[in-house]
């Protein structure tokens, strides 16, 4: 070894053996979140202390089912293990982690793992759910026919953690002398030796299983609400509608919490500092910027909140299953579901979740048709247009006109992303569809402690952007608008470097009915859309403590009904979002996808709001 | 003998084969625990009768009529 570095520890197993939750119990607050180089698998890793003092790095590889990779999340945990990641050695021990549940089908992936050669702890998880179930595993006659230590282990309440530490750091030190790993045998016929280690595992499971008990009664009687043909539609129905609801009561508090603190914050540096480019630069460039994006972190994280909730539940696979048919018609699969219920928070972690799609081409429907979803980056601007526009009337009982406005630009998102997936599958994603195959995990109550750390990576992701991208586009703004100077005080925006690149867009927004105003907050909504309504403040020169408010006021007089309505058309689908841009050129490998979904969608956005802004002038 | 579509829900048969289907499609049944003297049974058909939930060992899979076309039990 030419440098030291500390021994790499692979945590490996199938999508739902409680593997991430023993990472969670192992690691804690330790690990760190990154991708790996060129694609955006997650890469979790921590530094580890073992009981004897010793440290190692340890990583939670992606799940899979195998070696042979359906999927790129699949292909990293196979590169990892035959060392061909760059950055990362070959692991020197593998921990796997097997559900004692599921012992059959999980040994398969045991006995290939153990092909390749490389030192390995067993960690036989679940143990109490199996012993619930009345099963009982000879866990020291499994470590005997498959040789290597077997720790039972309980990850979700932190049983046995110790003692699988203690394997890890024996298995080390006998190992530092073994042999070295081996590459993946290529078969002659793969699906034979598939099929032949299958047949090993089922003897094995069986040899090693004392009692067997009568599996997941709990989940069958759940399921058989859950997927009722009538029944589970109408409860994923509900289901979905409480969470849009809890997503937008329960924010606003927190929302108005930091408004006040932006506010007072900027009251604090203008009060503190002459009046000036500093001033000027602090709170109108970096707290007016960052703030406005800031205020959405509680929607996001209740909006994770349900998505983490359910999918540690196991419903998500069960929602998958309801609406498979439904994405059928659109080409793609009940695989879709989860990424692009994920875009309603936003696009960034839907098209990541994306990369568990095994069809290809559905894959990359999928990420075209992420930006569609209405992110809740599009919804200040939604709120204030239609805060603005749409008159507070009751339509029927307690339904609102402004909330059905609000629910119907929700839907022609959705639907509008429904009907481009279909006609992507038929020209540039064209091909036959890999049906869907999914496993349904059984159910169990999600634990509060990896919610909560699922949750703070998330947000740490979130004010990462905030802190990056964001901050960027609001110092560009800022300095737009705030130069060339006239005799050292800043310009009338009109003749802001600002103001002279709206009017020279104006031209091409123009025939849909927009002004410079708004062709001038278009350029900075690149970088996110709330920007838009930052930079609609900003040209119409709203100074006070709720510049939303008063901002709501000055449209209603500059802007006519159409105008406003072919700006919401507008929103609908517009790419407005270059974060959007860069994650999909990640996922996709190059510039190609990502610069045609700006393509498309700025020209769909163009037609939606020249027809509304049409339709709305011959109308009203 | 019946294919896995066409199986009533809750009663389990055990799968003699894979006719029709194709290496690749055959290797990821191995994976997900398909293989034949393997006991499967029909749980839940969604709306429409497509797809399918299938109990296979001690898992649930959900999958499409097109694959349980593919497996034929006794």
């Amino acid at each position: 070894m030419t440098s030291p570095r500390l021994p790499f520890v692979a945590v490996v197993g199938h999508p739902n053996a409680g593997k991430t939750s023993l990472f969670n119990a192992l690691t804690g607050a330790r690990q760190k979140v990154a991708n790996y180089p060129g694609v955006t698998v997650e890469r979790k890793s921590a530094r580890l202390p073992l009981p004897g003092g010793e440290t190692v790095d340890v990583v939670d590889l992606p799940g899979a089912y195998s070696l042979d990779p359906r999927s790129p999340d699949e292909e990293v945990t196979r590169d990892t293990l035959l060392g061909r990641v760059p950055g990362d050695p070959r692991p020197d021990l593998l921990i796997a982690v097997l559900d004692a549940t599921n012992l059959e089908i999980h040994l398969r992936f045991l006995l290939e793992l153990k092909e390749l050669g490389l030192p390995m702890v067993v960690a036989l998880n679940r143990v109490d759910m199996a012993l619930r179930d009345g099963t009982t595993i000879d866990s020291a006659r499994l470590a005997a026919r498959v040789g290597c230590p077997v720790v039972e282990t309980v990850a979700v309440r932190r049983q046995g953690l110790g003692e699988l530490l203690a394997a890890v750091e024996g298995a080390l030190h006998h190992a530092a002398s073994g042999p070295a790993g081996r590459d993946v045998p290529s078969a002659a016929d793969p699906v034979r030796h598939m099929r032949a280690l299958a047949r090993e595992a089922r003897a094995l499971a069986a040899d090693v299983t004392l009692a067997r008990g009568a599996a997941r009664q709990v989940t069958d009687r759940i399921d058989r609400l859950v997927l009722h043909p009538v029944a589970g539609p109408a409860l994923l129905a509900l289901l979905l509608f409480l969470v849009f609801q809890a997503v937008f009561t329960l924010a606003e508090t927190p929302m108005g919490w930091i408004e006040a603190g932006i506010a007072a914050l900027q009251r604090a540096v203008t009060s503190a500092l002459p009046p000036g480019l500093l001033a000027s630069l602090l709170a109108d460039g970096i707290l007016a910027g960052v703030g406005s994006v800031l205020v959405f972190l509680p929607q996001i994280l209740i909006l994770f909140t349900f998505i983490l909730a359910l999918e540690a539940s196991g419903y998500l696979g069960r929602a998958a299953f309801l609406v498979d048919r439904l994405m059928a018609r659109a080409g793609l699969s009940g695989s879709s579901f989860i990424p692009l219920l994920s875009s309603f928070a936003c696009a960034i972690p839907g098209i990541m979740a994306a990369r568990t799609i095994a069809d290809p081409r559905a894959r990359l429907a999928t990420i075209l048709v992420a930006p569609l979803m209405t992110c809740s980056a599009r919804l200040p601007v939604y709120s204030v247009l239609i805060a603005a526009f749409i008159p507070a009337r009751r339509v029927l009982g307690p339904v609102g006109l402004q909330g059905l406005v609000l629910f119907l630009l929700y839907a022609a998102g959705a639907l509008a992303g429904l009907a481009a997936a279909l006609l992507l599958r038929h020209t540039v994603a064209r091909g036959p569809s890999l049906p869907l195959m999914m496993e349904l995990p059984a159910y169990q109550l999600p634990r509060l402690r990896d919610l909560a750390l699922g949750l703070w990576l998330r947000a740490l992701a979130f004010l990462t952007r905030a802190g990056t991208i964001i901050l960027a586009a609001a110092l560009l703004l800022w300095a737009l608008a705030s130069f060339p100077r006239h005799n050292g005080h800043p310009p009338d925006l009109t003749e802001s470097f600002a103001g002279q690149v709206g009017a020279a867009l104006h031209p091409l927004v123009a025939p849909v009915g927009f002004g410079p105003d708004i062709a001038l907050a278009l350029v900075p909504a690149m970088a996110a859309r709330e920007v838009a309504i930052s930079a609609l403040g900003t040209v119409h020169a709203i100074k006070g403590d709720d510049p939303s408010a008063g901002l709501v006021e000055r449209l209603r007089i500059a802007w006519s009904l159409p105008t406003a309505l072919a700006l919401l058309a507008w929103f609908v689908f517009a790419p407005q979002c270059i974060s959007t841009l860069a994650v999909a050129r990640r996922e996709t490998g190059s510039w190609r996808w990502p610069i045609f979904m700006l393509v498309y969608l700025f020209a769909l956005a163009w037609i939606a709001a020249f027809l509304t802004y049409r339709a709305a002038l011959a109308l009203l | 003998m019946p294919r896995l579509d066409q199986l009533p829900l809750r009663q389990p048969r055990v799968i003699t084969g894979f006719p029709d289907a194709d290496p690749p499609l055959v290797a990821r049944l191995l994976e997900m625990g398909f293989d034949e003297g393997v006991t499967v049974e029909v749980t839940d058909r969604a709306a429409g009768g497509d797809p399918l939930a299938v109990r296979i060992g001690a898992t649930k899979v959900a999958l499409r009529r097109a694959i349980a076309r593919r497996i034929e039990t006794q």
